[in-house]
């Protein structure tokens, strides 16, 4: 029995699982807009006013889920600060949930900075203190702040699956491949989201198209990576067998890599592939956190 | 400053009382589960079942029989591990566990905001929250009590003094001498965490075990989260890297005569 | 020259008694030291008269009054008994009490009843105090031990088809209660005069009221007693045990 299955479960649950998908999408997003921003056409304009919108509205969901989760939501920023000697620092660098609580501040800060530029270019801002601020960030700094949000974007998407891997908790701590596997699917997801919500700001068919073909790729990176993420547990795998296993193959396998794959190459409507493509980056979260939820020493040698 | 501090628990003399639960609960006002209302467990006398933000101490039931009266029930007092290198220490963001002058772990329940990366990190899975105060808590050593110059309640109350508390190089002292003795009585007697240079840099609460460390739940080799940091971090890294170019090559701006070629289908895989 | 002390090691000053034991009487009581001629108390007792609750301060094997059975044990079966005594004619102590014989409240099986082929014995655990009234409303020692239970051998419970936690009804002649079965290996299957008895067990903490409730298991015990005291026979009597 691998020694993860001697440790406690977390209790992370439905706050945490919507964070990671949430922040997957907000970081792929993010990564999409900055490289549609720095190598695009004006054509794509749209794709990156609407990535960034997205990871604006991500990241700020971000926090919220996490600090709804805390067991003491009005101390979140004792994660930022030491909370007996603020405004000294509070940071680890070995600590993905410490480098992560600032990582996300940062993110937000600059993504929502990027969304408030995109919006200024488009017009679309009516308050007077948000139009300075959004009509600050252009041209050449506008460009740096969406390439910091981008940046910034990854590491957001994929520092969750390290996070977990930081632990010793069985099925997350038994393999190096769980960040490696957020970084694709939040790149899948990304891309999805903003096939969706792309068009509505104009964007046009090539960008979506283009979109599209690069969430193929994702997706392709995204299956291999979860073979090896499989093949790197080892004996561990006996976890799955079981409900979750089912939601792993069914749902994110098949519902959530494949058939988006099949549709993307049949070049179907856009829109199916994009939301399956959604729903798999969700059972991929809740999977990978509820499989190993249940599994605790007593549980396991009282045979539930 | 203080030595090292901590316990010697020799599992051959407990006699499964639970006086350190109840004392551990006593001295800290801590909450029965459900109001004392519960049920039972059906795994020997155990129903505490594990240690958790209300439980600070466990004591375990091992029954090995082969048949009827044939065979020994095994009986151990669980409890922080106050390890020398300690995983929770470790991954807490907001630095309200620390290690005190007695060279013991202790959770700061006014700087904990319940995160709860502290009850993933334990490789032993001796922290939970506890519902009261929504914040993650644990054996603190009675840490209170050491600053005035007290022993911790559980090893006040154990009757057999199967739970030892002292400077931790008088206890080594002490449990090497029994394991001797118990070896030369036939005992298969070995010590779990008083090795300086074994895991987590030794365990300032160690325990002498008659079976392997699986048989009372413990790991065989306990390790810090932070092994896994470099390899996931990298492998992170190269996804990204992948990801990226393949963001590159698919989103850049497209030169005039491609355009024009029919408006860039959905792409080849 | 005197021994070294064993517990400290120490050399020992000539004239004490040394030892990991605290004797009851003078330390320095020489073995031949002989009684005062008008010692009173201790004084009276010599170096060779260690048992000072005694009058003569001997150490005595029986009472010659004060008990109805004696001078020295021997083996009765219990007045409910799955067996005849191995040893003796006589099944039962002769002296011991029976209240309200042939009461209906009070019914006795016969010996080897096959409606009540399992002994059992009661006692005690740790968490909870006798009957229960006080510790089974204190929250820290209720939620340790929280339900009242039955614990019973591996092969009982394969032969009545009962697993760990299922409620049985345990019966006796004086009636029947309800308990969660424990299987365990620590009781079980025993041969007694050729015959293959199942041994079963229950702690007797408690009653209706409180934190933690259950059936009480003195309803099972009969109206029979210890010939001297009168403790009544909760040790070992007869009875059933059936899935609920």
């Amino acid at each position: 029995m691998s020694d993860t299955f001697f440790s406690a479960a977390p209790h992370w649950a439905w706050f945490i699982i919507l964070y990671f998908f949430v922040g997957g999408i907000a970081g792929g997003a993010s990564l999409l807009a900055a490289v549609a921003d720095w190598f695009g056409g004006p054509e794509d304009r749209p794709v990156v006013r609407t990535g960034y919108n997205v990871a604006a509205v991500g990241a700020i969901l971000s926090g919220a889920l996490l600090t709804i989760d805390l067991g003491r939501p009005l101390r979140f920023w004792h994660m930022l600060f030491q909370s007996a000697n603020f405004p000294t620092i509070m940071f680890k660098g070995w600590s993905p949930i410490s480098f992560g609580a600032w990582g996300l501040l940062l993110f937000g800060l600059f993504s929502v900075l990027a969304a408030l530029g995109g919006m200024a270019e488009e017009g679309r801002l009516s308050n007077p203190a948000l139009r300075a601020v959004g009509g600050a960030v252009r041209g050449g700094l506008a460009k740096l702040v969406g390439g910091v949000a981008g940046l910034l974007g990854v590491f957001i998407a994929g520092y969750t699956g390290i996070l977990l891997a930081v632990t010793n908790r069985p099925v997350w701590a038994d393999s190096p491949w769980l960040g490696a596997l957020f970084i694709a699917s939040g790149m899948s997801t990304g891309a999805a989201a903003l096939i969706l919500l792309a068009p509505r700001r104009g964007a046009t068919e090539q960008s979506l198209a283009r979109l599209s073909a690069f969430d193929t790729r994702a997706l392709v990176v995204e299956l291999l990576v979860l073979v090896l993420f499989l093949a790197s547990l080892g004996s561990v795998n006996r976890v799955w067998v079981g409900f979750w296993g089912l939601v792993l193959l069914v749902g994110v396998v098949g519902l959530g890599i494949l058939a988006p794959l099949r549709l993307h190459m049949q070049r179907r409507p856009l829109a199916s592939a994009a939301k399956l493509v959604l729903l798999g980056g969700f059972l991929l979260r809740l999977a990978t956190i509820f499989v190993s939820e249940g599994i605790e020493h007593y549980r396991v040698t009282a045979g539930m | 400053m203080p030595e090292p501090m901590g316990f010697f628990t020799d599992t051959t003399v407990c006699i499964g009382c639970k006086a350190c639960e109840v004392a551990c609960k006593e001295w800290n006002q801590l909450p029965a589960e459900n109001g004392g209302v519960g049920e039972l467990s059906g795994d020997s006398y155990d129903n505490t079942r594990k240690l958790d933000g209300i439980h600070w101490r466990h004591v375990r039931f091992i029954e090995q029989f082969k048949a009827p009266y044939d065979g020994r029930w095994l009986m151990m007092s669980d409890v922080c591990k106050h390890c020398v290198q300690a995983g929770c220490l470790e991954v807490c963001p907001t630095g309200a566990i620390i290690r005190t002058d007695f060279d013991t772990v202790v959770i700061q329940s006014d700087v904990c905001n319940g995160c709860r990366a502290c009850i993933a990190a334990c490789p032993f899975g001796v922290i939970d929250v506890n519902p009261v105060s929504g914040t993650a808590q644990k054996c603190t050593l009675c840490y209170d009590r050491l600053k005035v110059g007290l022993e911790p309640a559980c090893s006040k109350a154990c009757p057999t003094d199967s739970i030892q508390f002292g400077s931790i190089a008088e206890l080594r002292t002490r449990a090497h001498k029994r394991v001797d003795q118990l070896k030369a009585q036939g005992v298969k007697a070995e010590l779990y965490g008083a090795d300086p240079d074994g895991a987590l840099g030794g365990l300032n609460s160690f325990y002498l075990l008659i079976d392997e460390p699986e048989v009372y739940g413990l790991p065989r080799h306990p390790q810090l989260p932070s092994r896994n940091l470099t390899k996931s971090a990298t492998f992170s890294a190269a996804s990204a890297a992948v990801l990226g170019v393949l963001a590159l090559v698919g989103l850049r701006k497209r030169r005039m005569d491609e355009q024009s070629r029919g408006g860039g289908g959905a792409g080849n895989v | 020259m005197n021994p070294p002390d064993p517990k400290t090691k120490k050399p020992v000053p000539k004239g004490k008694w040394v030892g990991y034991d605290v004797p009851d009487f003078a330390v320095t009581k020489a073995p031949d030291a002989q009684p005062k001629p008008d010692g009173i108390g201790l004084d009276a007792l010599s170096g060779t008269q260690p048992f000072i609750m005694r009058a003569d301060g001997r150490g005595w094997l029986f009472v010659p009054a004060g008990l109805v059975d004696g001078p020295l044990p021997t083996h009765y079966e219990p007045h409910e008994s799955p067996i005849q005594n191995p040893l003796y004619k006589q099944q039962t102590s002769p002296v011991h009490k029976v209240w309200a014989p042939g009461k209906p409240y009070n019914k006795l099986a016969a010996v080897g009843d096959p409606k009540f082929p399992y002994v059992i014995s009661t006692y005690r655990l740790t968490e909870h105090y006798l009957a229960g009234a006080m510790s089974r409303w204190l929250p820290w020692l209720a939620e340790l031990q929280p339900e009242l239970f039955i614990e019973l051998g591996h092969d009982l419970a394969k032969e009545k088809g009962i697993k760990n936690l299922d409620w049985v009804v345990v019966s006796s002649p004086r009636g029947h209660i309800r308990a969660k079965a424990l299987v365990t290996h620590r009781i079980g299957v025993m041969h007694i005069a050729g015959k293959r008895i199942h041994h079963v067990g229950m702690p007797w903490h408690w009653g209706w009221m409180g934190l933690s409730t259950g059936d009480v298991v003195n309803d099972l015990t009969s109206w029979v007693g210890d010939p001297n005291v009168s403790i009544h026979e909760g040790k070992a009597f007869v009875c059933n045990v059936e899935k609920a």
